[in-house]
């Protein structure tokens, strides 16, 4: 494909789009760092995971799908929650090798949620036989809108601003949602089929630790982490 | 209206609608009454039509309110419309608050159904409400604010064709014809001074101070100087009664100017010196100019920017959405985008073109000549200012219509997967996409009348530039902002090539 750099042609319509300025991370080396490690937990009754109404597509996509909004594992675990370090200033090198993907699959996007770093290039894909319309927000506006009308398509779309993006598929399939938290800095886990997470290298000292789930809201809890070891903390009172 | 209301109402204004451009004329309540009673005697009957109807629902009102466009135009708790006004700290039209203690439901269900029956004149325009739409919004209505008890004695002074005698002396002295049709009113002149050469007044001669020098609240807001014409008149915006007394009578109302709307007007009058430049020495407006004024007046005043974007200003009823794709849409650039009579027959006749919005562009009822003024001023700010878009439909070769259908996609043919799918969302006359129409796009069948064919090809090359927040995706390029520059990367092989069959193929769609 071709690539074309052009000059904006009218810069203050476009301001929006710019980049924020954001606290600048810094890239050090880390030896001897700690580990945050634990889980998020579900508190209360575990309400049975539910399904989702396919109402367009059906021979492509089934009649049903799960809803993912809320997986709760055998142990209370909830996946799916995304785990990060705030403010931290600097620390390990951020992962520029990572390739992170968004799929249209079977009319469900995969992963539902994940987290990468600023700068990330997201490989958007369509492993279906039907238009997919994947078009993403943060804070409301759109990041990017792009359509996958062909099975096999692959767009790669750089993630330049900082933030938690929602995603829809503006083609009717109305049950489809992901998100994609864009972080400044590498602290930063999406929690497993238990609800356990792990992050790694960070240089001791004192944090705030964020968890933040699509449905239960989010939890700050502080954790102090100290060379080579590990600090677990465990959330359990996520709020809206 | 209550007759409760409307004497508190004359007596006040700003306690009921804090934000309207009605003034105080600091009248007591039996002035207030008198005035009151002489509209009560000589208004025009007037039968509100049929029985109360159906009863709505007050939860299912509120939701229509919110987003069937009320709120474009009405402020309502801390929902602030906007509206040309809105910086000057006006409401363009009445806030909702209070509506329930002004007039009955009955009255209110008729004006929404119906606004221009009851008065003509009105800018309020239809939304098309059915009778069940318009009695649910009524029933929400109905539960902001409360009527003041019924006044016995009131209502009996309101028939006192004494009092509506001093009524009418009241009426006539203040000028409030000057603004309100009043009938027996009709011949009345103003009777304020003119203000001609108001700027050029000597205020050692002809302007009169009184003892507001030492009255304490006399601000010296311009130099040291206290008589001044900028003092006089700051003064007098902002305090308009502040030089009366036993030798001069003072009959302006206090509009309740904030300083900084006070110092804008007093610029103004100090242009108004009466000389004006002979013709031969002014510029004057070229044609495109002169319909952009015209137009603009309009959408101010009509408020198409309390919904729209036009011209890069306006759309305040966007701040209420947080999918704008379900705003209304912005209209900048519209002129390069639709064929000025399409424009011309839609601004007269709304019809649904988008299907998943909740907003409703409302039915102005506007004459020939205000269509024809918006569709001028549409395409007199378009790039090109050329009102129509001619398209040879037989130069359109059959291979290259048949290109075109192909990447459309008509869902069972044998190349559909490796057709663009366009109507996967999009209607083409009665072939309809599958699922709930809130999540279709317009109706592609109307784009060879409705659409210009350059601008079709701009959309498809980037529709969130034209219209941000769109769900229509980009198919062909994507751009990726940073940094200050844009890098456009192709999406498929031969974009422009795809873009132009696509274009013709939907300007030769036959219906």
């Amino acid at each position: 494909m071709r690539k074309v750099i052009l000059l904006l042609p009218c810069a203050l319509a476009l301001a929006s789009l710019r980049p924020a300025v954001t606290q600048a991370y810094e890239e050090v080396e880390v030896t001897n760092g700690g580990t945050i490690v634990k889980e998020v937990l579900f508190t209360g009754q575990v309400p049975a995971q539910g399904t989702l109404a396919v109402t367009k597509n059906q021979e492509s996509c089934g009649e049903s799908k799960p809803d993912e909004s809320l997986i709760v594992g055998p142990n209370k675990g909830v996946k799916n929650a995304v785990v990060t370090i705030e403010n931290i200033a600097k620390g390990k090198k951020i992962d520029k090798t990572a390739t992170p993907y968004l799929d249209n699959n079977g009319c469900r996007f995969i992963p539902h949620v994940q987290a990468v770093n600023v700068g990330a290039v997201l490989e958007i894909r369509n492993s279906d036989p039907i238009l997919h319309n994947t078009h993403s927000f943060l804070k409301g506006s759109t990041v990017f809108n792009l359509a996958l009308p062909l099975k096999g398509q692959k767009v790669r779309k750089p993630l330049r601003r900082p933030g938690l993006i929602d995603v829809k598929c503006d083609a009717g399939h109305t049950w489809m949602s992901a998100y994609i938290l864009v972080a400044e800095n590498p602290y930063f886990a999406v929690s497993d089929d238990a609800g356990k997470f792990e992050i790694k290298d960070v240089p001791p000292g004192k944090y705030k630790l964020k968890a933040w789930h699509e449905k239960l809201g989010t939890e700050i809890a502080e954790v102090e982490v100290e060379a080579g070891k590990e600090s677990k903390v465990s959330f359990s009172s996520l709020k809206p | 209206m209550y007759p409760e209301w409307l004497v508190a109402w004359i007596e006040n204004p700003k306690a009921y609608l804090p934000k309207t451009r009605m003034p105080v004329y600091r009248f007591s309540t039996e002035e207030s009454t008198a005035i009151a009673a002489y509209l009560w005697q000589n208004s025009e009957p007037y039968e509100l039509p049929g029985e109360d109807g159906v009863a709505g629902t007050a939860e299912k009102g509120k939701a229509l309110v919110e987003s069937v466009g009320c709120m474009g135009c009405h402020s309502l708790g801390s929902r602030h419309a906007g509206g040309y006004l809105a910086p000057m700290g006006y409401d363009l039209v009445p806030k909702l608050d209070r509506i329930a203690s002004k007039t009955s439901s009955r009255w209110i269900f008729n004006w929404l159904k119906n606004p221009k029956g009851f008065r003509p004149t009105t800018k309020m325009p239809s939304l098309r409400l059915s009778e069940e739409e318009a009695a649910d919004i009524t029933a929400y209505l109905a539960t902001l604010g409360t009527p003041k008890p019924p006044d016995p004695k009131l209502r009996e002074m309101l028939a006192d064709e004494e009092l509506a005698k001093r009524g009418r002396k009241l009426i006539f002295d203040y000028g409030c014809y000057s603004c309100h049709e009043i009938k027996g009113f009709e011949e009345a002149s103003r009777i304020a001074p003119p203000l001609t050469e108001f700027g050029v007044k000597d205020p050692k001669v002809e302007l009169y101070f009184g003892d507001s020098l030492v009255k304490g609240t006399y601000r010296v807001e311009f130099g040291s100087e206290a008589e001044t014409w900028e003092n006089w008149t700051f003064n007098k915006l902002k305090d308009p009664r502040i030089y009366a007394d036993e030798v001069a009578e003072s009959k302006m109302p206090d509009f309740g100017l904030s300083d900084e709307n006070a110092r804008a007007l007093l610029v103004l009058l100090r242009s108004f010196t009466g000389k004006i430049a002979p013709e031969q020495y002014r510029r004057g407006l070229s044609g495109d100019e002169a319909a952009v004024e015209v137009g603009k007046n309009l959408v101010r005043t009509l408020n198409c920017i309390g919904c729209h974007v036009i011209d890069g200003r306006g759309g305040d009823i966007r701040k209420h959405y947080t999918d704008l794709a379900m705003a209304p849409p912005v209209l900048t650039g519209e002129g390069d985008k639709v064929q000025a009579g399409w424009l011309f027959r839609f601004v007269k006749k709304p019809i649904t073109l988008r299907p998943w919005l909740k907003v409703r562009m409302p039915t102005f009822d506007l004459s020939d000549a205000e269509a024809t003024a918006i569709a001028q001023y549409f395409n007199a700010l378009s790039s090109d200012k050329i009102p129509f878009a001619f398209f040879d439909t037989e130069k359109v070769s059959d291979a290259q219509k048949a290109q075109g259908a192909k990447l459309f996609g008509e869902k069972g043919s044998a190349d559909y997967e490796q057709s663009l799918k366009c109507d996967s969302c999009h209607p083409r006359g009665s072939e309809l996409p599958e699922g709930d129409p809130a999540n279709w796009g317009p109706d592609l069948a109307l784009a060879r009348e409705r659409l210009k064919p350059r601008w079709i090809e701009h959309w498809l090359r980037n529709p969130q530039e034209l219209q941000p927040g769109t769900r229509m995706p980009n198919f062909f390029y994507d751009y990726d902002y940073y940094d200050g520059k844009v890098e456009v990367t192709e999406l498929m092989e031969e974009p422009e090539a795809k873009i132009a069959a696509l274009r013709d193929y939907l300007m030769t769609m036959e219906r």
